[in-house]
């Protein structure tokens, strides 16, 4: 045991045990994240409270819109919203929506609220991931969602639009390996940060290592 | 993708020869050989010998792999090996690479204004004609003039492949990830801890110092996916300064610098300044201060002469190259003149600068500059007064930035022990510099701009940027510099810094900008619309004779279309559209008495009346074989109707897109639109 020690420490002495240890800190982090997220989200659907939900535009609220036909929407100023007030006897993880607009669309974004009559605000909202078809992916929190605000499009003065919604789903199916694959800013940042943080270490042991020299009597 | 395996195989070679026979570091090495690079295809480029010129280098790196394969170096082996690999050289070439992948792999286009109107296309009409863009056929009615340093690096990575836009940015960004390289620089690998988040802070800067809004609308961030010479130019600028102060602590050759230098001036005509602040700086380090040997005033004296030739060759090198470009146009605007086109350019940045000074010293200049001597008051008051309010970037205006190099600066300086005198020199002149820019700028804005340009100061942040990028980078790898060779305490305290400033960029950076809106997570479909418009241009094509010349009409439009329709279109050029007195180049067509309201503000400001006989002649004095009807309206079908063979029933039914002209009547083409 005291030679697996002594192997150990000579490791993180060496110019990469540091590096080595915070890459394989990351790697191991993020393999159990994914596999709690798939075990809770997989147990959550046997129990019911996490389920697929398609919704249609009648579901929601309509806020500063018109709706001109049984799936087309017109936007009555900048600021449109479709709100969801109470999601709260579900799970809610995800909401993708695949929709056609007349104008540039602009800023698009999903605002939820923690609790039972809480404000939307702007700490808590999130944005779109755009599939290559142009769905639209807002990926929630792993928390409770009590209320949803789907601010679909923020048309420009004078450019009002209409969106034609093809679909809404809540908690569109993911793949198991959805919850392994990082995304390439993901991968990016499992690159930059575990080596971030060995150079925090390194550095924070070098300090260390002088004050203590300081510290011995000539 | 096999062209751009061989475009970094033969870097890699070249990279390797640079760094075994001419002892320059490894970090180092990229920097250089691209500058190389890039030096020797403008001059083949110049001299009509493109394709031979870019077959002779890639010769040239091959050969000079094999000599630095056979050249036994003092201790070789597992220490030739480190002198290979170190912190830069690895960033660079994963860098490098992984970028290579990853656009070969998601293929962004094209998308801003700019790359349809000058770099972009002139980078595509290089490479399909293995000739410089500047005697390409196009239907622009004027001159490029634009340097050409980026699009023959960008022909680089594609001389043995077909034509592709991300080819374009993967050759921009192994350029950053060069000069990134060498702003880490000599750092060896137990000092990591320097190396990592300085290399954090280099990717941050692009998107630090030029984003100041968050990118939560539908347009991405272009950062690392642009063609534009804005930022390319800053970070060579910073690139070339940090280049040169590793340079001189190494072993390597000292001549190498100087085709950084001359890069550095031939990547945009307004950015030219930037290098001879570059060579300045190089050239005053050298000039005043030595590297080890016998101190005080004879250790000063000693090479002398030596060091001032030097000095003076790192300033010819980029004024050398400058001015040779610009003698090449001045000989292609007069034979575009006798040919027919626009015989006149802007001022030249030289001719500006010297009566600039003229100004600045009270002595006499010409009328052209007298008349425009308020102008000057004004782009000056306005500037001054943007420095200090207007948002240019993450950290806010011109002087949050200018206060933080500032502090970079001063750090390195009280960090410099036995160095001071000459951090702090780089520290002042530098800052010189800064001042000096922004004194082009104004004569910029005030003779050579147009007024409206100058009354708001257009693109003020874009010319900007770009010394507040060089000007960072430069303190930061001279505080690298400085804390890489030292081991007490508050050189520890100073790595922790430059850990913590690269923190805070990050985190500014994520901040401001989404993943998903980024180079590091955009969607595809964010081009959709010019890959429509691609297949638009290649379904029009397919139908059309080789060789030939199309008229171009889409109502409505801004020049945009006409722009991006021109590159879509390459090799076949489409014509100018309209003529120079009526506003040709894109814009609405119609009879004079159908010009809408100011209201309708594209029709209205780029409206070319023409009668129908007129428009008709002028359609077929243009000699194009057909035209192309983007888009149409009804002030264009009231208009011109009935010069179509079938009233435009086939464009108005979306049926074609394309009308052939034979025998002075436009009929229309089947052909499948793609929609």
């Amino acid at each position: 045991m005291k030679k697996q020690w002594q192997k150990a420490a000579a490791l993180l002495q060496k110019p990469w045990g540091l590096a080595a240890v915070c890459y394989a800190a990351a790697l191991a982090g993020w393999l159990l994240y994914g596999v709690f997220c798939l075990g809770s989200d997989s147990l959550s659907a046997v129990r019911g409270s996490l389920r697929e939900q398609s919704m249609t535009v009648q579901d929601f609220q309509l806020v500063n819109l018109e709706q001109t036909g049984e799936n087309t929407l017109y936007t009555l100023n900048g600021d449109p919203q479709m709100i969801l007030p109470d999601v709260s006897g579900q799970k809610i993880r995800s909401l993708t929506i695949q929709a056609q607009y007349t104008k540039d669309a602009r800023e698009m974004c999903l605002y939820y609220t923690t609790a039972p009559g809480q404000d939307f605000s702007q700490e808590k909202r999130v944005f779109a991931v755009q599939a290559d078809d142009g769905t639209c992916t807002y990926t929630l929190p792993r928390t409770r969602i009590c209320a949803l605000r789907l601010d679909p499009c923020s048309p420009a003065e004078n450019e009002l639009l209409t969106m034609t919604v093809e679909s809404i789903t809540l908690n569109a199916p993911r793949s198991a390996a959805a919850y392994f694959a990082p995304g390439w800013a993901g991968a990016f940042n499992l690159i930059l940060w575990p080596g971030m943080a060995a150079a925090l270490l390194n550095i924070a042991a070098g300090l260390l290592r002088l004050l203590l020299k300081g510290r011995k009597p000539a | 993708m096999i062209d751009i395996l061989l475009a970094l195989a033969a870097l890699w070679l070249l990279c390797r020869f640079l760094t075994v026979c001419c002892r320059v570091p490894a970090a180092l090495a990229p920097l250089a050989g691209l500058s190389l690079a890039a030096l020797w295809l403008t001059l083949a480029g110049m001299a009509g010998l493109l394709r031979p010129g870019a077959a002779v280098l890639y010769l040239a790196c091959l050969a000079g792999g094999m000599v630095s394969l056979k050249k036994s170096r003092p201790g070789s082996g597992q220490t030739a090996l480190q002198s290979l690999i170190t912190p830069g050289s690895t960033a660079f070439w994963a860098l490098s690479l992984a970028f290579a992948v990853y656009f070969c792999i998601r293929q962004p286009l094209f998308a801003d204004f700019d790359e349809f109107s000058f770099w972009g296309t002139a980078a595509k009409l290089t490479c399909i004609n293995n000739a410089l863009y500047t005697t390409g056929e196009i239907g622009w009615a004027w001159q490029a003039t634009q340097n050409p340093g980026l699009i023959v690096l960008g022909y680089f990575f594609q001389v043995w492949g077909s034509f592709a836009p991300w080819k374009i940015f993967l050759a921009y960004d192994v350029l950053l990830f060069a000069c990134f390289a060498a702003v880490i620089g000599g750092t060896r690998w137990k000092n990591y801890a320097l190396a990592v988040p300085a290399a954090a802070i280099c990717w941050c800067v692009p998107w630090f110092f030029t984003t100041y809004n968050r990118t939560i609308y539908n347009a991405i961030s272009t950062v690392y996916m642009s063609s534009y010479g804005d930022i390319p130019a800053g970070v060579v600028f910073g690139g070339a300064v940090a280049y040169w102060l590793w340079l001189r602590r190494s072993a390597g050759r000292k001549w190498t610098v100087l085709p950084v230098l001359a890069l550095c001036g031939n990547i945009k005509s307004n950015t030219f300044v930037l290098s001879l602040v570059a060579a300045g700086l190089v050239a005053a380090d050298c000039v005043l201060f030595v590297s080890g040997g016998q101190k005080g005033f004879a250790g000063w004296k000693c090479g002398l002469a030596k060091r001032f030739g030097f000095a003076l060759g790192c300033m010819a090198a980029p004024l050398a190259l400058y001015l040779g470009w610009n003698s090449y146009i001045a000989r292609l605007v007069a034979q575009n003149a006798a040919a027919g086109g626009m015989g006149t350019t802007s001022e030249s940045i030289v001719t500006v600068a010297l009566s600039g000074v003229k100004i600045l010293l009270g002595l006499p200049v010409g009328d052209y500059y007298t008349q425009r001597l308020p102008r000057l008051a004004q782009a000056g008051g306005d500037m001054q007064s943007a420095f200090y309010h207007t948002n240019i970037s993450m950290l806010g205006p011109g002087v949050m930035l200018a206060a933080l190099t500032a502090l970079l600066l001063l750090g390195t300086v009280l960090l410099a022990k036995g160095e001071r005198l000459r951090m702090g020199a780089l520290s002042v002149l530098s800052a010189g510099g800064f001042v000096g820019y922004n004194f082009m700028l104004a004569l910029s804005y005030a003779f050579i701009f147009k007024e409206s340009q100058c009354a708001d100061l257009v693109d003020y942040n874009r010319y900007l940027y770009t010394y507040y990028i060089g000007w960072f980078l430069l303190a930061v790898a001279v505080l690298v510099y400085v804390l890489d060779s030292r081991e007490s305490l508050l050189p520890q305290l100073g790595r922790g810094a430059v850990w913590l400033l690269a923190v805070v960029m990050l985190w500014r950076v994520n901040q401001l900008v989404l993943p998903q809106m980024s180079v590091l997570g955009f969607s595809s479909n964010y081009f959709s619309e010019q890959r429509l418009q691609q297949a638009r241009a290649d379904a029009a094509r397919a139908v059309m004779q080789p060789g030939s010349r199309v008229f171009f009409v889409s109502q409505g439009d801004n020049g945009y279309y006409w722009f991006s329709y021109s590159y879509d279109f390459l090799p076949t050029v489409v014509d100018y559209s309209g003529n120079m007195e009526q506003g040709g180049g894109g814009g609405t067509f119609g009879l004079p008495q159908l010009r809408p309201g100011e209201e309708d503000h594209n029709r209205y400001l780029y409206y070319h009346p023409y009668t129908a006989e007129q428009w008709r002649q002028e359609v077929l004095n243009s000699g194009c074989d057909y035209i192309f009807l983007n888009e149409i309206d009804e002030i264009f079908i009231q208009s011109y109707a009935e010069l179509f063979s079938d009233g435009l029933a086939a464009a108005r039914g979306g049926e074609t897109l394309v009308y052939q002209v034979e025998n002075g009547c436009f009929t229309p083409v089947a052909m499948e639109v793609p929609r």
